[in-house]
């Protein structure tokens, strides 16, 4: 399957994650999502994701100059940031649960069970 | 792109295309979502090389996950009139699509973008020309203030302060203002070099060679003594006691008179060609030389004087008369 149609789903809880012990700039982000095992996820996707995190108030951000070179613009994870990442974080795990038990093609009947107890 | 691009300048060229081909979003939005992008790209090419890929492939990933809406949704207000900004976007969207398609204009591109250097430097110098023109006074005397102005474009140049918009605007500003002053800065090239010119490059006067009368060269001399007969030969000399010639270089064995002849030098000298010696001999034409460039003695003739005589001088007449 292609995991990049997977991944545009998952996105911003992705990014917020990636941030949420520690600011980051652009590709600074990018890594932490390759090193996490997300290797297919693009660079303009997570930068994109960025701005709209920020633009919907989930994101602070603030410019660092670099020496000699260009300037780098980190993001840090604010309050509506991680309420906004712990709900997502609960949509995932109960959806995760729900494809888990779909998928299970052995005990369909019980996992329908634990997916209704979720 | 050609391996010979360097990779800032590569960066550079990317970053510029992608942001042509999201030039349909608000300026300010543009300058946020693609702020820090020359930062992220030039550490993925220190990372994993110089193969950026398609900036148009880019700009659309991007854009997505942005959240805005594709390029191809946007719908103009303004019925069939020519919008200008669609028409502009149009402009930037066809200058990606070449940079993307045509190596070689890339890599001019490229050049070009390695020469902005020298755009920050003349835009300082412009916005000092142009205040001084504002204020009157001489540009070049305050020279200094250029410097800075120039010190301060270059920074700016160089991103420091860039993420701020009124930094941005005033560099427009300044770039609008460099441009108009031009002309003022030509000027002031002009007076600068004209300066320099009076001390570096004095033109070298002409002087002609030979002995000269007035401008006009003097062939021949003839010498006539105090009883106004003509003196068949008179060495003549200068000041320093130098043989006087007629000619620029005393070593030629002959010399070409206003009237086409030819004049040549006394062989009766010793030691040296006898140009001083005069009057000097005529040779009546080029073809006076055989083959081999030599003189044809025969052919030289005597110089005929001017005139047979001239008056004797007054103070030679009353010396002799009375002897008689």
């Amino acid at each position: 399957m292609d995991t990049t149609q997977l991944l545009k789903g998952v996105l911003d809880v992705a990014v917020l994650a990636a941030v949420q012990h520690e600011d980051g700039y652009g590709y600074d982000i990018v890594r932490r999502l390759r090193a996490a095992g997300l290797a297919e996820i693009g660079d303009a996707s997570v930068y994109g994701t960025l701005r709209r995190l920020y633009s919907a108030g989930a994101l602070t951000s603030y410019v660092v100059p670099s020496d000699g070179g260009p300037h780098r613009k980190y993001y840090g994870i604010n309050d509506q940031g991680r309420t906004m990442l712990s709900e997502q974080r609960a949509n995932w795990a109960e959806f995760a649960l729900t494809m888990s038990a779909l998928l299970d093609s052995r005990r369909p009947r019980a996992v329908r069970t634990i997916g209704e107890k979720a | 792109m050609t391996a010979t691009v360097l990779p800032g300048t590569e960066v550079a060229v990317f970053a510029a295309a992608v942001r042509s081909a999201l030039s349909d979003l608000p300026p300010d939005e543009l300058d946020e979502l693609t702020d820090g992008l020359e930062a992220d790209l030039t550490e993925r090419v220190d990372e994993s090389g110089l193969d950026l890929g398609d900036p148009a492939a880019y700009a659309e990933e991007l854009r997505a996950a942005a959240g805005y809406p594709p390029r191809s949704a946007r719908t103009h207000i303004g019925g069939t009139l020519p919008n200008l900004r669609t028409l502009g976007d149009n402009v930037r969207r066809n200058w990606a699509q070449l940079l993307v398609e045509r190596p070689l204009v890339a890599s001019i591109a490229a050049f070009v973008l390695t020469l902005r250097p020298l755009w920050w430097v003349f835009r300082g110098v412009g916005v000092h020309a142009a205040l001084a023109a504002f204020f009157g006074v001489n540009a070049l005397t305050w020279w200094p203030i250029a410097l800075a102005f120039v010190v301060l474009s270059v920074q700016v140049g160089r991103g420091w302060m860039l993420h701020r918009a009124w930094v941005r605007w005033a560099m427009r500003v300044a770039s609008v203002v460099a441009l108009l002053a031009a002309p003022v800065l030509l000027n002031l090239t002009i007076i600068a070099a004209n300066n320099s010119n009076y001390e570096m490059y004095e033109p070298e006067a002409y002087y002609p060679q030979g002995l000269t009368r007035d401008g006009m060269q003097i062939d021949n001399i003839f010498a006539y003594d105090a009883a106004g007969e003509p003196i068949d030969q008179v060495q003549l000399f200068d000041q320093d006691g130098n043989p006087l010639n007629l000619v620029g270089d005393i070593s030629a064995e002959f010399w070409g008179a206003q009237d086409g002849s030819m004049v040549v030098p006394s062989g009766d000298v010793p030691g040296r060609v006898g140009w001083n010696v005069f009057p000097l001999a005529h040779a009546n034409s080029w073809s006076d030389y055989e083959d081999d460039g030599a003189l044809d003695e025969s052919e030289v003739s005597e110089t005929r004087f001017p005139t047979p005589s001239v008056k004797p001088l007054a103070g030679y007449v009353a010396e002799v008369e009375p002897a008689n």
